[in-house]
């Protein structure tokens, strides 16, 4: 494994394990490795390629809110309406479809559409001065309406040509992985190298400090609700391609995985903690669950009190370790 | 800046407003509901003496099963002189509580009588109280409620539609030369709903009963979501690879993802797959093999008989307090 950790200021050599356990993902990892390791031994299916695609098929769509996701709240903002956002631009671009729109151009359509949708709450956010709960929550619940109002809460087929590529792999893996890929080096790159990266963790840290060294606060709140609106609306084109309709009901309640996966992956809530490879880990964490648990044969009401027990113990290992650290 | 105020001014007024005029409309129905049954009963009968008022409410406006239940109702309004027809219900069928909300609000807009398909279960008991008080006849459709108040129930007798549902995957099997062994898993829609419980006893009975060399899983539930369905049917087809040799999807949605993963999958052959109901999707997986059986209830007739039952009693004729609406078990030679 690369570690890419610098060695610290002191200029002291530190031990490969050392620098290793520095890194704030390090107990992720362990968890990962751990779970990955336990499950492969007790049903060797788990780690053949076949279960390995299913896995990573499953989770590409909360994986993609989930990066989006991780920029707002590294802001210590939220973003309650991604789930409502993903079935607006699935179904928008299905109904274009339906109505005879060429695919590219309706799937385009849908995705500026989607990301208008944050840009619109990141503004009312800065200027309307509503707190991001409040203002996504009413989203949320805005922008199902929507959905419900255009499709009559009535599913909407494509062409059967959209589904295939839910079933195109190259190299054997899935082309939606591909695409959850893509975002997630996007975010990185945005994250590390970006002056945009660096405002997103200056304003969670101190919005105030922020703004009085010279960082535009409503600029950069705008392009976060903008890019968590987009990274939902890509998804909804996902989930489109892979429920060959415009669903109405699409995504209802992955606002609250892609938050779960985001804060198992390191991210707080009060803002400035958080890391795009910890949410990645975190979400495939999660999704290790229910799927291994379903190869286990595990009853599925199991399942979901191991995913909140997760929630709450990631969370408490981590500030524990931390503390221990300092 | 001042601009986005306005428009956030603007959406919130927008929302007062539409907050005033329902919490204005109930205010004028409520004291209709807290006055003496007897009055309100008076009150209910000069509606029936213009057109009949029936109130339609359906479990989720989103699934192909419930929009024909519907349109069955709407059949008999439009075939029946004085009789209305309204038809509402939540976007998903695992909105209980949405469903129960609704009800409320319905039974305050009085109608002359509902016809209910719920899955608020014993939620639904109080609330039909107080549709009986106000004279509101209740005919509940699909799934049956513990209610003293309704007068009458159309449904499809569920156990016995998963028992037909078990033999004939076990017909299909036989007849094509696939031994009667290995696992079978049941993909269900939401868990603790009646209709469900009693779709997936029948099955899990018969089959032990006619196919004792097969094990069947316990019922996997996927709240109802497509995207969940497929999932889940990825994983079930992974875990146990050749010794899945058959799949029942007790309704449309799990039909549709079962469906759609086993095609992906490319297990036809090997995966015999038995669902409920016959949205889009089912009859074309249906019509390519997928799907071998489709369990198919007689959703239309449930509406329109349910209606007519409903139009019945405010006319204060005698119902049937009980109707099995039927099902066809149907295969792809049958289209």
């Amino acid at each position: 494994m690369k570690t890419k950790t610098k060695t610290p200021n002191d200029g002291t050599q530190m031990s490969t394990f050392k620098r290793l356990r520095s890194m704030p993902e390090f107990n992720l990892v362990l968890i990962w490795l751990v779970f990955t390791i336990a499950l492969s031994v007790i049903n060797p299916t788990f780690i053949s390629a076949g279960n390995v695609t299913n896995l990573l098929r499953s989770t590409a769509i909360v994986g993609i809110l989930a990066i989006g996701m991780t920029f707002v709240i590294i802001t210590g903002g939220i973003d309650l309406s991604v789930g409502s956002t993903l079935a607006f631009s699935g179904m928008l671009a299905a109904i274009l479809m339906d109505g005879g729109m060429g695919v590219a151009p309706a799937i385009i359509i849908g995705v500026v559409a989607g990301t208008l949708v944050g840009v619109i709450q990141g503004l009312i956010i800065h200027y309307g001065n509503v707190p991001a709960f409040i203002a996504t929550l009413g989203g949320m619940a805005i922008i199902r309406g929507v959905v419900m109002l255009m499709s009559n809460a009535n599913k909407v087929l494509v062409p059967s040509s959209v589904g295939q590529f839910a079933v195109l792999k190259l190299f054997g893996i899935p082309a939606m992985v591909y695409v959850w890929l893509v975002i997630v080096v996007v975010g990185i790159v945005i994250a590390k190298y970006t002056i945009f990266g660096r405002n997103v963790y200056a304003i969670g840290s101190d919005q105030e400090a922020a703004r009085l060294s010279g960082i535009k606060i409503s600029k950069n709140i705008c392009y976060v609700y903008a890019f968590s609106a987009f990274c939902a609306s890509v998804a909804g084109i996902l989930m489109l391609t892979r429920l060959g309709s415009g669903t109405p009901t699409a995504g209802t309640s992955y606002e609250m995985d892609a938050v779960a996966a985001a804060v198992v992956g390191g991210a707080s809530l009060s803002g400035a903690v958080g890391s795009v490879f910890g949410t990645v880990i975190g979400t495939v964490i999660i999704a290790m669950i229910s799927n291994g648990g379903q190869l286990l044969g595990i009853n599925s009401f199991i399942l979901d009190i191991a995913v909140g027990a997760l929630i709450v113990i990631a969370v408490f290992i981590d500030k524990k370790s931390k503390k221990g650290g300092r | 800046m001042k601009k986005f105020l306005a428009i956030a001014l603007t959406m919130s007024m927008i929302g007062a407003l539409a907050g005033c005029s329902s919490s204005s409309s109930s205010e004028a129905a409520a004291p209709a509901a807290d006055d003496s049954a007897a009055e309100v009963v008076e009150e209910a009968a000069p509606a029936a003496e213009g057109d009949i008022e029936i109130a339609v409410l359906i479990k989720g406006t989103d699934s192909a099963f419930w929009q024909n239940v519907g349109k069955g109702a709407e059949a008999y309004a439009a075939e029946t002189d004085g009789v209305n027809v309204t038809v509402q219900g939540p976007a998903s069928e695992a909105d209980i509580e949405d469903s129960l909300t609704l009800l409320e609000n319905v039974i305050l807009s009085g109608p002359d009588a509902i016809v209910l398909g719920s899955n608020a279960d014993a939620g639904a008991t109080a609330v039909l109280a107080d549709a009986a008080a106000a004279g509101i006849y209740v005919v509940t459709v699909d799934t049956a409620l513990p209610s003293e108040d309704v007068s009458s129930h159309l449904a499809t007798d569920n156990y016995a539609g998963g028992e037909l549902a078990a033999e004939a995957m076990v017909q299909y099997m036989s007849e094509n030369g696939i031994a009667l062994e290995g696992t079978v898993a049941i993909v269900a829609a939401v868990a603790g709903v009646q209709t469900i419980i009693d779709r997936d006893g029948g099955f899990i009975d018969k089959l032990a009963e006619i196919a004792p060399g097969m094990s069947c899983l316990d019922p996997i539930y996927v709240d109802n979501e497509i995207d969940t369905a497929m999932t889940t049917t990825e994983n079930l087809i992974t875990a146990h690879g050749s010794a899945l040799v058959g799949i029942y999807a007790d309704n449309n949605h799990t039909g549709d993802g079962v469906a759609r993963a086993v095609e992906q999958a490319g297990k036809q052959d090997a995966i015999t797959v038995v669902a409920f109901d016959d949205d889009e999707e089912e009859l074309i997986a249906l019509a390519n093999g997928v799907i071998k059986t489709l369990i198919i209830q007689d959703q239309h007739n449930m509406g329109y008989l349910g209606a007519e039952y409903a139009a019945k009693l405010v006319k204060g004729e005698s119902v049937e307090s009980y109707v099995d609406t039927g099902v066809q078990v149907t295969w792809a030679a049958d289209l």
